[in-house]
């Protein structure tokens, strides 16, 4: 069953196809405190496992340096695999742009459009990780 | 789409960005004046002839309906442009404070304004807290930097006075004893009094130059322009040379073609730059010829001086011949080995030709011989001094 947890600025869900699904509330831009909260939020959901992850930012407002400095930091890398974030304007262009140009993530992290896309890229990687893990055995 | 002044139905009357500006008060109060009449002309003869009072009182209804979204529309709309107006002047002042590498300005993003705006309002401060954070990291860099390069500059100066005081005493006291010895003692004893001395001295050159260069790289030289006599210096120098160019059994050759013979100049760093010249020659030439040419250049409005130092010594590969010029470089690795020094000689002299206004360039062929002309423009001494 699928579990979730409503932050300030989203709604997080941890589904049985072991996804978890960020969906942005069209609040004001995401701070530091935000960001900590939902990173928080989602490894108490995945209990610390590293897995991918569905950002829908289509209502995205903003994000403030220190957040976007902390999404694509350590502490999120601990508990994510990696990220498809979907976008539908030019906010959310430019927000995806600068995170993978400038803030530059340490783990795989794309823009969509829409879910399935998302989401079929993210079984790509997960299947990946599993081969590569696999491989180290 | 463009809109009709006097399309009064409101769902076809969005309008688009494009006619933003022709929606101002004046023209709302002429939409509205109009749609008054349209009232009054319906109600004077309406459409549909109303039968009863009842049938009236729904036509105008109706119609006061119709003209209260249409007026709806119209104000949001003003107000929306209003706002659309507002957030690019906005927009103008971040980019116009960017460009003048002020960051602390934000652009406002407003809550169902148009989402490109928005994007650039977004994207604008996004870029000017980056910038800002970049900037900062590269001051604080720069200061760590300088910083550093001080505390270089004040390690190598005292070490530097550490180090040549016990050699100073090394030196005198090496000579010293070769001249009490110089008539009795075992020749044996003799030569390795001189291999002190010469040792003591290469060490001492050697921290002179790493010195030289440390006060290059902080511009703490400064020229010490007198007036001098050209000619003197050159022999001087040539003289200081010789023994050095004839121990690598090569013939020192000089000529000197100057109609300036004083000039204004700083002594010291040009017989340092001939010396370097001139005992790189020797040192990369064996059993061959170290010349050095003076030459004024004819006919100029600015008087230069060339100094050529010409050898018939191993050469320089086309390759190295600018990175020789590079602090703590030489042609490969090998030649320190094999030459000694420590590649600074070349860099420092360089330096010094730039700060005189010069230049020090370098021209040669690999196993035929190296020239290198310091070319620097000089300022001839009045006649009042000379005399």
């Amino acid at each position: 069953m699928a579990k979730s947890i409503e932050t300030r600025t989203e709604v997080i869900t941890f589904g049985n196809d072991g996804i978890v699904r960020c969906k942005v509330k069209p609040t004001e831009a995401h701070t530091l405190a935000d960001a900590e909260e939902n990173v928080r939020a989602t490894a108490e959901l995945t209990e610390g496992r590293r897995l991918p992850l569905i950002l829908d930012a289509r209502k995205a407002k903003g994000i403030t340096r220190e957040a976007r400095e902390y999404y694509t930091g350590p502490a999120n890398a601990a508990v994510v695999m990696a990220t498809a974030m979907i976008i539908d304007s030019s906010v959310g262009k430019i927000i995806g742009n600068f995170l993978i140009r400038v803030n530059r993530p340490p783990f795989p992290f794309r823009l969509f459009s829409d879910e399935d896309s998302a989401y079929a890229w993210l079984v790509e990687i997960r299947a990946a990780h599993a081969d590569d893990a696999a491989g180290a055995r | 789409m463009q809109r009709e002044p006097d399309d009064v139905d409101g769902r076809s009357g969005r309008s688009d960005a494009s006619d933003a500006h022709e929606v101002s008060d004046t023209h709302l109060v002429a939409r509205l004046e109009r749609l008054r009449a349209r009232v009054a002309a319906a109600l004077e003869r309406p459409t549909v002839e109303p039968r009863s009072p009842t049938d009236l009182a729904s036509l105008v209804e109706r119609l006061e309906r119709d003209v209260d979204a249409s007026l709806a529309a119209l104000i949001s709309e003003r107000d929306r442009n209003r706002r659309m107006d507002h957030q690019f002047g906005e927009l103008v002042e971040v980019v116009t404070a960017l460009a003048g590498l002020d960051y602390s300005q934000q652009a406002t993003v407003y809550e169902g304004q148009d989402d490109a705006i928005n994007a650039l309002a977004i994207g604008l401060n996004m870029m000017g807290e980056e910038l800002a954070n970049s900037t900062a990291a590269l001051i604080r860099a720069r200061d760590e930097a300088l910083a550093a390069n001080r505390a270089k500059s004040t390690f190598l100066a005292n070490m530097s006075h550490e180090f040549r005081t016990p050699l100073n005493a090394i030196i005198g006291y090496s000579e010293l004893l070769y001249d009490e010895q110089a008539g009795s003692a075992d020749p044996l004893v003799l030569r390795d009094l001189g291999r002190i001395n010469s040792a003591a001295r290469h060490v001492l050159n050697l921290i002179q130059d790493t010195l030289d260069i440390s006060k290059i790289e902080a511009d703490k030289i400064e020229l010490d322009v007198r007036p001098i006599e050209l000619r003197r210096i050159v022999e001087d120098t040539t003289a200081t040379i010789l023994p050095t160019a004839e121990q690598r059994g090569n013939r020192l050759d000089c000529t000197v073609e100057i109609v300036t013979e004083h000039i204004l100049g700083d002594a010291t760093r040009l017989r340092q730059i001939l010396l370097n010249l001139l005992s790189n020659a020797c040192k990369f030439t064996e059993n061959g010829v170290v010349a050095l040419a003076v030459t004024e250049r004819p006919g100029a409005a600015e008087r230069w001086i060339d100094f050529a130092v010409r050898d018939t010594g191993i050469g320089i590969p086309k390759d190295k011949q600018q990175r020789i010029f590079e602090a703590f470089t030489q042609a490969d690795g090998s030649t320190t080995r094999i030459y000694g020094g420590t590649g600074l000689g070349l860099t420092i002299s360089r330096r010094l030709c730039e700060m005189m206004g010069g230049t020090l360039t370098v021209s040669s062929v690999v196993g035929v011989g190296s020239t290198f002309t310091a070319a620097i423009p000089v300022l001839p001494v009045p006649e009042s001094v000379i005399l």
